[in-house]
Protein backbone atom coordinates (compact mmCIF):
# COMPACT_ATOMS: atom_id res chain seq x y z
CA UNK A 1 0.00 0.00 0.00
CA UNK A 2 2.12 3.09 -1.10
CA UNK A 3 0.01 5.29 0.96
CA UNK A 4 -1.83 3.42 3.51
CA UNK A 5 -3.21 6.36 5.92
CA UNK A 6 -5.00 7.49 2.69
CA UNK A 7 -6.26 4.06 1.65
CA UNK A 8 -7.07 3.83 5.60
CA UNK A 9 -9.36 6.94 5.44
CA UNK A 10 -10.75 5.90 2.32
CA UNK A 11 -11.64 2.85 3.14
CA UNK A 12 -13.73 4.59 6.28
CA UNK A 13 -15.27 7.03 3.98
CA UNK A 14 -15.88 5.90 0.73
CA UNK A 15 -18.02 8.89 -0.05
CA UNK A 16 -14.60 10.25 -0.82
CA UNK A 17 -13.68 8.00 -3.39
CA UNK A 18 -12.79 9.46 -6.80
CA UNK A 19 -12.26 13.25 -4.95
CA UNK A 20 -9.18 14.73 -4.75
CA UNK A 21 -8.09 14.09 -0.86
CA UNK A 22 -5.02 14.70 1.00
CA UNK A 23 -3.82 13.43 4.53
CA UNK A 24 -1.05 15.30 6.64
CA UNK A 25 1.44 14.60 8.59
CA UNK A 26 1.97 14.28 11.86
CA UNK A 27 2.62 18.34 12.21
CA UNK A 28 -0.59 19.04 10.80
CA UNK A 29 1.00 21.34 8.20
CA UNK A 30 2.14 19.48 5.20
CA UNK A 31 0.51 17.19 3.13
CA UNK A 32 1.80 13.65 3.73
CA UNK A 33 -0.17 11.12 1.15
CA UNK A 34 -2.60 12.63 -1.67
CA UNK A 35 -4.79 10.98 -3.91
CA UNK A 36 -4.69 10.32 -7.74
CA UNK A 37 -6.93 13.15 -8.39
CA UNK A 38 -5.54 15.53 -5.64
CA UNK A 39 -2.05 14.76 -7.79
CA UNK A 40 -3.37 15.54 -10.83
CA UNK A 41 -4.52 18.75 -9.87
CA UNK A 42 -1.02 20.29 -9.27
CA UNK A 43 -0.76 18.73 -4.76
CA UNK A 44 2.16 16.83 -4.23
CA UNK A 45 3.86 15.21 -1.30
CA UNK A 46 5.72 17.58 1.04
CA UNK A 47 3.55 20.84 0.28
CA UNK A 48 2.80 23.01 2.43
CA UNK A 49 -1.07 22.86 3.18
CA UNK A 50 -1.81 26.03 1.98
CA UNK A 51 -0.06 25.73 -1.49
CA UNK A 52 -2.11 22.65 -1.83
CA UNK A 53 -5.35 24.37 -1.65
CA UNK A 54 -4.11 26.79 -3.98
CA UNK A 55 -3.42 24.36 -6.69
CA UNK A 56 -6.43 22.58 -6.00
CA UNK A 57 -9.32 24.10 -4.20
CA UNK A 58 -11.95 21.48 -3.67
CA UNK A 59 -9.32 19.38 -1.63
CA UNK A 60 -10.56 17.90 0.93
CA UNK A 61 -8.09 17.59 3.79
CA UNK A 62 -7.64 14.73 6.75
CA UNK A 63 -6.06 14.45 9.81
CA UNK A 64 -3.85 11.71 10.17
CA UNK A 65 -4.80 9.02 12.49
CA UNK A 66 -2.00 6.84 13.57
CA UNK A 67 -4.36 4.80 15.27
CA UNK A 68 -6.54 3.83 11.91
CA UNK A 69 -3.14 3.66 10.11
CA UNK A 70 -1.60 1.29 12.45
CA UNK A 71 -4.56 -0.83 12.24
CA UNK A 72 -4.51 -0.99 8.70
CA UNK A 73 -0.92 -2.21 8.53
CA UNK A 74 -1.74 -4.91 11.10
CA UNK A 75 -4.23 -5.79 8.83
CA UNK A 76 -2.24 -6.30 5.95
CA UNK A 77 0.51 -8.51 8.46
CA UNK A 78 -2.47 -10.91 9.46
CA UNK A 79 -3.68 -10.88 5.83
CA UNK A 80 0.57 -11.98 5.19
CA UNK A 81 0.27 -14.56 8.07
CA UNK A 82 -3.30 -16.47 7.31
CA UNK A 83 -1.05 -17.42 4.33
CA UNK A 84 2.45 -17.92 4.79
CA UNK A 85 4.74 -18.22 8.36
CA UNK A 86 7.29 -15.88 7.28
CA UNK A 87 5.93 -12.39 6.81
CA UNK A 88 8.27 -9.34 7.27
CA UNK A 89 6.84 -5.69 7.80
CA UNK A 90 9.36 -3.29 6.34
CA UNK A 91 7.25 -0.33 6.65
CA UNK A 92 3.51 0.43 7.39
CA UNK A 93 1.50 -0.89 4.31
CA UNK A 94 4.83 -2.79 2.98
CA UNK A 95 4.60 -6.44 3.87
CA UNK A 96 6.85 -9.06 2.33
CA UNK A 97 5.61 -12.73 2.64
CA UNK A 98 7.90 -15.90 1.65
CA UNK A 99 6.11 -18.54 -0.23
CA UNK A 100 8.22 -21.38 -1.00
CA UNK A 101 7.20 -24.16 0.07
CA UNK A 102 3.25 -23.75 -0.02
CA UNK A 103 2.83 -25.45 -2.93
CA UNK A 104 1.13 -28.27 -1.11
CA UNK A 105 -1.53 -25.76 0.35
CA UNK A 106 -1.66 -23.90 -2.77
CA UNK A 107 -1.35 -25.92 -5.90
CA UNK A 108 -2.02 -22.84 -8.22
CA UNK A 109 -0.12 -19.32 -7.84
CA UNK A 110 -3.76 -17.86 -8.92
CA UNK A 111 -5.01 -19.64 -5.51
CA UNK A 112 -2.45 -18.51 -3.32
CA UNK A 113 -2.77 -14.44 -4.74
CA UNK A 114 -6.65 -14.94 -4.26
CA UNK A 115 -6.23 -16.30 -0.73
CA UNK A 116 -3.64 -13.43 0.13
CA UNK A 117 -5.73 -10.95 -1.51
CA UNK A 118 -9.18 -12.01 0.32
CA UNK A 119 -7.32 -12.34 3.57
CA UNK A 120 -6.68 -8.35 3.53
CA UNK A 121 -9.61 -6.11 3.55
CA UNK A 122 -11.57 -5.21 0.58
CA UNK A 123 -11.99 -1.38 1.03
CA UNK A 124 -7.64 -0.79 1.19
CA UNK A 125 -7.72 -1.70 -2.33
CA UNK A 126 -4.45 -3.72 -1.64
CA UNK A 127 -1.96 -4.54 -4.24
CA UNK A 128 -0.02 -7.83 -4.62
CA UNK A 129 3.25 -8.35 -6.64
CA UNK A 130 4.26 -12.18 -7.34
CA UNK A 131 8.18 -12.51 -7.69
CA UNK A 132 10.96 -14.61 -7.09
CA UNK A 133 13.47 -10.88 -5.32
CA UNK A 134 12.07 -8.95 -3.30
CA UNK A 135 12.54 -5.68 -5.12
CA UNK A 136 11.04 -7.06 -8.27
CA UNK A 137 7.68 -8.09 -5.56
CA UNK A 138 7.75 -4.53 -4.75
CA UNK A 139 8.00 -2.95 -7.90
CA UNK A 140 5.45 -6.00 -9.52
CA UNK A 141 2.92 -4.70 -6.48
CA UNK A 142 3.11 -0.87 -7.52
CA UNK A 143 2.50 -1.42 -10.71
CA UNK A 144 -0.57 -3.80 -9.96
CA UNK A 145 -4.40 -2.08 -9.86
CA UNK A 146 -6.21 -1.77 -6.84
CA UNK A 147 -7.40 -5.19 -5.19
CA UNK A 148 -5.39 -7.57 -8.06
CA UNK A 149 -1.91 -9.16 -8.43
CA UNK A 150 0.74 -8.92 -11.18
CA UNK A 151 2.81 -11.62 -11.52
CA UNK A 152 6.75 -11.37 -12.86
CA UNK A 153 8.50 -14.17 -13.61
CA UNK A 154 12.45 -14.58 -12.96
CA UNK A 155 13.10 -14.68 -16.94
CA UNK A 156 11.26 -11.77 -17.69
CA UNK A 157 12.51 -9.53 -14.35
CA UNK A 158 15.13 -7.81 -15.92
CA UNK A 159 12.81 -7.06 -19.05
CA UNK A 160 9.97 -5.82 -17.52
CA UNK A 161 11.78 -3.69 -14.82
CA UNK A 162 13.95 -2.01 -17.48
CA UNK A 163 11.93 0.82 -18.20
CA UNK A 164 10.77 1.61 -14.88
CA UNK A 165 12.54 5.02 -12.74
CA UNK A 166 15.36 4.56 -10.50
CA UNK A 167 13.40 6.32 -7.94
CA UNK A 168 12.11 3.32 -7.23
CA UNK A 169 15.62 1.66 -5.95
CA UNK A 170 15.87 1.81 -2.02
CA UNK A 171 19.08 4.34 -2.26
CA UNK A 172 19.22 7.76 -0.24
CA UNK A 173 18.78 11.25 -1.58
CA UNK A 174 22.28 11.64 -2.48
CA UNK A 175 22.54 8.53 -4.41
CA UNK A 176 19.63 8.79 -6.25
CA UNK A 177 21.06 12.56 -7.29
CA UNK A 178 23.97 11.08 -8.32
CA UNK A 179 21.76 8.75 -10.29
CA UNK A 180 20.06 11.37 -12.11
CA UNK A 181 23.35 13.40 -13.05
CA UNK A 182 24.83 10.91 -15.01
CA UNK A 183 21.47 10.88 -16.61
CA UNK A 184 20.41 7.13 -15.29
CA UNK A 185 16.97 7.88 -15.13
CA UNK A 186 15.54 3.94 -15.26
CA UNK A 187 16.19 0.75 -13.98
CA UNK A 188 17.64 -0.49 -17.32
CA UNK A 189 20.23 2.74 -17.65
CA UNK A 190 21.45 1.32 -14.37
CA UNK A 191 21.25 -2.52 -15.39
CA UNK A 192 23.06 -2.24 -18.26
CA UNK A 193 26.71 -0.46 -16.55
CA UNK A 194 29.42 -2.57 -15.09
CA UNK A 195 28.66 -3.59 -11.29
CA UNK A 196 32.22 -2.75 -10.00
CA UNK A 197 31.47 0.93 -11.87
CA UNK A 198 28.80 0.92 -9.91
CA UNK A 199 29.94 -0.40 -6.30
CA UNK A 200 33.01 2.11 -6.76
CA UNK A 201 30.58 5.30 -6.44
CA UNK A 202 28.00 4.02 -4.72
CA UNK A 203 29.44 1.27 -1.87
CA UNK A 204 27.72 -1.70 -1.50
CA UNK A 205 24.42 0.23 -1.73
CA UNK A 206 24.99 0.59 -5.04
CA UNK A 207 26.07 -3.20 -5.42
CA UNK A 208 22.73 -4.19 -4.22
CA UNK A 209 20.69 -1.81 -6.11
CA UNK A 210 22.32 -2.94 -9.09
CA UNK A 211 21.44 -6.26 -8.67
CA UNK A 212 17.78 -5.45 -8.08
CA UNK A 213 17.77 -3.33 -10.95
CA UNK A 214 18.23 -6.55 -12.74
CA UNK A 215 15.39 -8.59 -10.92
CA UNK A 216 18.51 -10.23 -9.26
CA UNK A 217 17.75 -8.89 -5.61
CA UNK A 218 18.92 -11.43 -3.33
CA UNK A 219 17.67 -10.16 -0.07
CA UNK A 220 15.54 -12.44 1.99
CA UNK A 221 12.34 -11.92 3.91
CA UNK A 222 13.28 -11.48 7.46
CA UNK A 223 10.43 -12.97 9.41
CA UNK A 224 8.92 -10.86 12.38
CA UNK A 225 9.60 -13.05 15.44
CA UNK A 226 6.62 -13.35 17.83
CA UNK A 227 7.93 -13.40 21.46
CA UNK A 228 5.37 -14.13 23.86
CA UNK A 229 3.07 -11.25 24.61
CA UNK A 230 0.74 -10.71 27.03
CA UNK A 231 -1.92 -7.86 26.13
CA UNK A 232 -5.15 -6.06 28.47
CA UNK A 233 -7.29 -3.88 26.50
CA UNK A 234 -10.79 -2.43 27.87
CA UNK A 235 -12.85 0.59 26.00
CA UNK A 236 -13.89 3.15 28.10
CA UNK A 237 -17.48 4.93 27.68
CA UNK A 238 -17.56 7.91 28.11
CA UNK A 239 -14.21 8.31 26.86
CA UNK A 240 -11.49 9.04 29.86
CA UNK A 241 -10.64 12.75 30.99
CA UNK A 242 -9.84 12.31 34.29
CA UNK A 243 -5.66 10.99 35.40
CA UNK A 244 -7.22 9.28 37.81
CA UNK A 245 -9.19 7.21 36.04
CA UNK A 246 -7.18 6.75 33.17
CA UNK A 247 -4.56 5.62 36.10
CA UNK A 248 -7.18 3.17 37.44
CA UNK A 249 -8.04 1.44 34.28
CA UNK A 250 -4.11 1.15 33.79
CA UNK A 251 -3.73 -0.61 37.05
CA UNK A 252 -6.78 -2.73 36.46
CA UNK A 253 -4.77 -3.96 32.87
CA UNK A 254 -1.95 -4.73 34.40
CA UNK A 255 -3.40 -6.50 37.17
CA UNK A 256 -5.32 -8.79 34.91
CA UNK A 257 -2.25 -9.14 33.22
CA UNK A 258 -0.18 -10.46 35.97
CA UNK A 259 -3.28 -12.54 37.06
CA UNK A 260 -3.34 -14.64 33.62
CA UNK A 261 -1.85 -18.64 34.20
CA UNK A 262 0.56 -18.28 31.46
CA UNK A 263 2.26 -15.14 33.44
CA UNK A 264 1.79 -16.57 37.00
CA UNK A 265 5.15 -17.21 38.96
CA UNK A 266 6.96 -15.59 35.74
CA UNK A 267 8.86 -11.78 35.86
CA UNK A 268 8.45 -9.36 33.28
CA UNK A 269 10.54 -7.47 31.64
CA UNK A 270 8.85 -4.81 29.31
CA UNK A 271 6.15 -3.38 29.81
CA UNK A 272 3.92 -1.23 26.62
CA UNK A 273 1.40 0.73 27.28
CA UNK A 274 -0.82 2.70 24.71
CA UNK A 275 -3.75 4.80 24.57
CA UNK A 276 -6.38 5.52 21.62
CA UNK A 277 -8.28 9.02 22.04
CA UNK A 278 -11.83 9.58 21.05
CA UNK A 279 -10.41 10.85 17.47
CA UNK A 280 -7.80 7.69 17.35
CA UNK A 281 -4.66 9.89 17.95
CA UNK A 282 -2.27 7.50 19.46
CA UNK A 283 -0.17 7.47 22.51
CA UNK A 284 2.69 5.08 23.43
CA UNK A 285 5.51 4.07 26.06
CA UNK A 286 7.80 1.04 26.45
CA UNK A 287 9.48 0.71 29.53
CA UNK A 288 12.05 -2.05 29.47
CA UNK A 289 13.13 -3.25 33.46
CA UNK A 290 16.76 -2.79 34.50
CA UNK A 291 15.47 -5.74 36.60
CA UNK A 292 12.86 -8.34 35.97
CA UNK A 293 10.29 -8.41 38.78
CA UNK A 294 6.42 -10.12 39.13
CA UNK A 295 6.19 -7.87 41.56
CA UNK A 296 2.69 -5.96 40.99
CA UNK A 297 3.77 -2.77 43.62
CA UNK A 298 7.26 -2.45 41.51
CA UNK A 299 6.23 -2.65 38.18
CA UNK A 300 2.93 0.00 39.05
CA UNK A 301 5.83 2.01 40.09
CA UNK A 302 7.65 1.33 37.70
CA UNK A 303 4.92 2.27 34.99
CA UNK A 304 2.79 5.36 37.33
CA UNK A 305 5.18 7.91 36.23
CA UNK A 306 5.06 8.03 32.74
CA UNK A 307 1.45 7.59 32.67
CA UNK A 308 1.48 11.06 34.89
CA UNK A 309 3.61 12.48 32.69
CA UNK A 310 1.74 11.88 29.33
CA UNK A 311 -0.07 14.32 27.53
CA UNK A 312 -2.46 12.09 25.81
CA UNK A 313 -3.79 15.13 23.41
CA UNK A 314 -7.54 14.31 23.95
CA UNK A 315 -10.03 11.87 26.03
CA UNK A 316 -9.24 8.37 25.75
CA UNK A 317 -11.57 6.02 24.30
CA UNK A 318 -9.02 2.89 24.39
CA UNK A 319 -6.58 1.91 26.66
CA UNK A 320 -3.81 -1.05 26.15
CA UNK A 321 -1.29 -2.92 28.05
CA UNK A 322 1.05 -5.08 26.50
CA UNK A 323 3.80 -7.28 29.36
CA UNK A 324 6.79 -9.20 27.10
CA UNK A 325 9.96 -10.08 28.02
CA UNK A 326 8.99 -12.99 30.11
CA UNK A 327 11.10 -14.93 32.21
CA UNK A 328 11.49 -18.23 33.98
CA UNK A 329 9.53 -19.08 37.05
CA UNK A 330 10.34 -17.63 40.16
CA UNK A 331 10.25 -18.94 44.12
CA UNK A 332 8.48 -16.74 46.50
CA UNK A 333 10.91 -15.36 48.94
CA UNK A 334 9.07 -14.59 52.15
CA UNK A 335 9.21 -11.57 54.69
CA UNK A 336 11.02 -12.05 57.67
CA UNK A 337 9.64 -8.99 59.64
CA UNK A 338 6.33 -7.50 58.43
CA UNK A 339 5.98 -3.55 57.78
CA UNK A 340 2.80 -2.21 59.78
CA UNK A 341 -0.28 -2.70 58.77
CA UNK A 342 0.97 -4.73 56.08
CA UNK A 343 -0.87 -7.85 58.56
CA UNK A 344 -4.06 -6.61 57.75
CA UNK A 345 -3.85 -5.41 54.36
CA UNK A 346 -3.06 -9.35 53.79
CA UNK A 347 -5.73 -10.45 55.87
CA UNK A 348 -8.13 -8.32 53.57
CA UNK A 349 -6.88 -9.53 51.07
CA UNK A 350 -7.05 -12.98 52.09
CA UNK A 351 -10.62 -12.70 52.82
CA UNK A 352 -11.31 -10.88 49.86
CA UNK A 353 -9.59 -13.60 47.50
CA UNK A 354 -11.80 -15.84 49.68
CA UNK A 355 -14.94 -14.47 48.72
CA UNK A 356 -13.88 -13.88 45.13
CA UNK A 357 -13.31 -18.08 44.85
CA UNK A 358 -16.76 -18.10 47.23
CA UNK A 359 -18.89 -16.29 44.39
CA UNK A 360 -17.24 -16.32 41.52
CA UNK A 361 -16.56 -12.43 41.23
CA UNK A 362 -15.09 -9.97 43.28
CA UNK A 363 -17.05 -9.29 46.29
CA UNK A 364 -15.54 -6.51 47.75
CA UNK A 365 -15.56 -2.86 45.98
CA UNK A 366 -13.96 0.76 47.01
CA UNK A 367 -14.39 4.01 46.26
CA UNK A 368 -11.98 5.71 43.83
CA UNK A 369 -11.74 9.17 43.41
CA UNK A 370 -11.57 10.10 39.88
CA UNK A 371 -11.95 13.93 38.91
CA UNK A 372 -13.01 14.76 43.08
CA UNK A 373 -13.20 18.71 41.55
CA UNK A 374 -15.56 18.25 38.71
CA UNK A 375 -18.55 20.21 37.71
CA UNK A 376 -20.49 16.84 37.15
CA UNK A 377 -21.21 14.67 40.65
CA UNK A 378 -20.94 11.48 38.56
CA UNK A 379 -17.67 12.06 37.33
CA UNK A 380 -16.01 12.59 40.90
CA UNK A 381 -16.04 9.08 42.49
CA UNK A 382 -16.83 5.45 41.39
CA UNK A 383 -16.73 2.42 43.17
CA UNK A 384 -14.19 -0.13 42.01
CA UNK A 385 -13.50 -3.68 42.35
CA UNK A 386 -10.90 -4.37 45.28
CA UNK A 387 -8.81 -6.63 43.90
CA UNK A 388 -5.89 -8.03 46.03
CA UNK B 1 -18.63 5.42 32.98
CA UNK B 2 -17.68 2.04 32.13
CA UNK B 3 -14.74 -0.42 30.97
CA UNK B 4 -15.61 -3.12 28.92
CA UNK B 5 -13.40 -6.33 27.40
CA UNK B 6 -12.73 -5.87 23.83
CA UNK B 7 -13.68 -9.67 23.60
CA UNK B 8 -17.59 -8.31 24.69
CA UNK B 9 -17.81 -9.86 27.99
CA UNK B 10 -19.08 -8.19 30.56
CA UNK B 11 -16.18 -6.23 32.54
CA UNK B 12 -16.05 -7.54 35.96
CA UNK B 13 -13.24 -4.44 36.95
CA UNK B 14 -15.48 -1.85 35.88
CA UNK B 15 -16.25 1.53 37.49
CA UNK B 16 -19.40 2.52 38.75
CA UNK B 17 -19.86 5.82 39.11
CA UNK B 18 -20.95 7.25 42.34
CA UNK B 19 -23.53 9.92 42.69
CA UNK B 20 -25.60 9.09 39.66
CA UNK B 21 -29.08 10.86 38.91
CA UNK B 22 -32.00 9.55 39.04
CA UNK B 23 -35.63 10.88 37.58
CA UNK B 24 -37.93 13.11 38.62
CA UNK B 25 -41.23 14.27 38.45
CA UNK B 26 -41.04 17.96 38.62
CA UNK B 27 -43.89 20.21 37.66
CA UNK B 28 -42.34 23.87 35.94
CA UNK B 29 -43.64 27.40 36.29
CA UNK B 30 -44.08 29.33 32.83
CA UNK B 31 -40.58 31.03 33.82
CA UNK B 32 -39.36 27.06 33.36
CA UNK B 33 -38.17 26.81 36.78
CA UNK B 34 -39.15 24.13 39.08
CA UNK B 35 -42.41 24.47 41.44
CA UNK B 36 -43.20 21.84 42.21
CA UNK B 37 -41.81 17.77 42.84
CA UNK B 38 -43.61 14.40 43.21
CA UNK B 39 -41.57 12.21 45.23
CA UNK B 40 -41.88 8.50 44.34
CA UNK B 41 -42.85 5.81 47.27
CA UNK B 42 -40.01 4.56 49.46
CA UNK B 43 -39.96 2.62 51.96
CA UNK B 44 -41.79 4.07 54.83
CA UNK B 45 -43.31 6.78 53.11
CA UNK B 46 -45.98 6.70 50.28
CA UNK B 47 -45.54 9.01 47.36
CA UNK B 48 -45.94 12.97 47.81
CA UNK B 49 -46.18 15.97 46.09
CA UNK B 50 -44.36 18.63 47.56
CA UNK B 51 -44.28 22.09 46.70
CA UNK B 52 -41.29 24.08 46.70
CA UNK B 53 -41.34 26.92 49.22
CA UNK B 54 -38.26 28.89 47.40
CA UNK B 55 -35.35 28.42 45.10
CA UNK B 56 -32.02 28.61 47.36
CA UNK B 57 -29.38 28.88 43.75
CA UNK B 58 -29.35 28.34 40.81
CA UNK B 59 -26.24 27.73 38.37
CA UNK B 60 -25.38 25.73 34.80
CA UNK B 61 -22.99 23.07 33.96
CA UNK B 62 -21.59 23.19 30.71
CA UNK B 63 -19.54 20.18 30.02
CA UNK B 64 -17.89 17.85 27.18
CA UNK B 65 -18.14 19.86 24.59
CA UNK B 66 -16.19 17.83 21.97
CA UNK B 67 -18.81 15.42 22.91
CA UNK B 68 -21.68 15.28 20.06
CA UNK B 69 -24.22 15.93 22.90
CA UNK B 70 -22.34 18.31 25.24
CA UNK B 71 -23.87 18.12 28.65
CA UNK B 72 -25.88 20.94 29.51
CA UNK B 73 -27.94 21.12 33.16
CA UNK B 74 -29.14 23.47 35.36
CA UNK B 75 -29.46 23.06 38.71
CA UNK B 76 -31.65 24.24 41.75
CA UNK B 77 -31.09 24.06 45.43
CA UNK B 78 -34.02 24.23 46.43
CA UNK B 79 -35.85 24.07 49.79
CA UNK B 80 -39.54 21.91 50.20
CA UNK B 81 -42.63 22.55 51.59
CA UNK B 82 -41.39 21.38 55.16
CA UNK B 83 -37.81 22.93 54.97
CA UNK B 84 -36.04 19.85 53.68
CA UNK B 85 -33.68 20.68 50.92
CA UNK B 86 -33.19 19.26 47.52
CA UNK B 87 -30.66 19.59 44.65
CA UNK B 88 -32.05 18.89 41.34
CA UNK B 89 -31.34 19.69 37.54
CA UNK B 90 -33.10 20.13 34.07
CA UNK B 91 -31.05 18.43 31.49
CA UNK B 92 -32.05 21.10 28.87
CA UNK B 93 -30.84 18.89 25.87
CA UNK B 94 -34.29 17.26 26.85
CA UNK B 95 -37.87 19.46 26.34
CA UNK B 96 -38.68 21.27 29.29
CA UNK B 97 -41.75 18.83 30.48
CA UNK B 98 -38.93 16.45 31.05
CA UNK B 99 -35.55 15.99 31.88
CA UNK B 100 -35.75 16.44 35.31
CA UNK B 101 -33.31 14.62 37.66
CA UNK B 102 -32.54 14.10 41.34
CA UNK B 103 -28.54 14.50 42.20
CA UNK B 104 -26.48 15.12 45.46
CA UNK B 105 -24.30 17.79 44.27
Amino acid sequence: MPALALAAELAARPQLRGRPVAVTDESGLRVAEASETAVARGVRVGQVLAEAIGWCPPLVVLELRPARTRRAADQLVEAAAAVSPLVEEATAGEVYADLRGLDGLYPHEDAMARALLDAAPEALGVRLGLAGSRFTARAAASAAPPGAWLRVGDAEAREWLAPLPTALLPLDEASGEWLGLLGLATLGDLAALPRHAVEAQLGADGGRAWLAARGEDATPVTPMVSGERVVERAQTEPPLTALEAVLHTFGQLLGRALARPSVHGRLVRAVRLSAVTEDEHVWERRRVLTEPTGDRDRLWAALRPSIEAAEFGGPIAELALEIGGLTAERGRQGRLLRERGGRRREQLDEMARHLQLRYGRAALRRVVALAPLSRIPERRYALADYEP
Amino acid sequence: MSARRLDGRPDAGALSPLGLPRPLAVRANPDGEPCEVQRPARRGAAAASLAIERIEETWRVVDEWWRETPLRRTYYRVTLAGGASLTLFHDDTQPRGEGWYEQRY
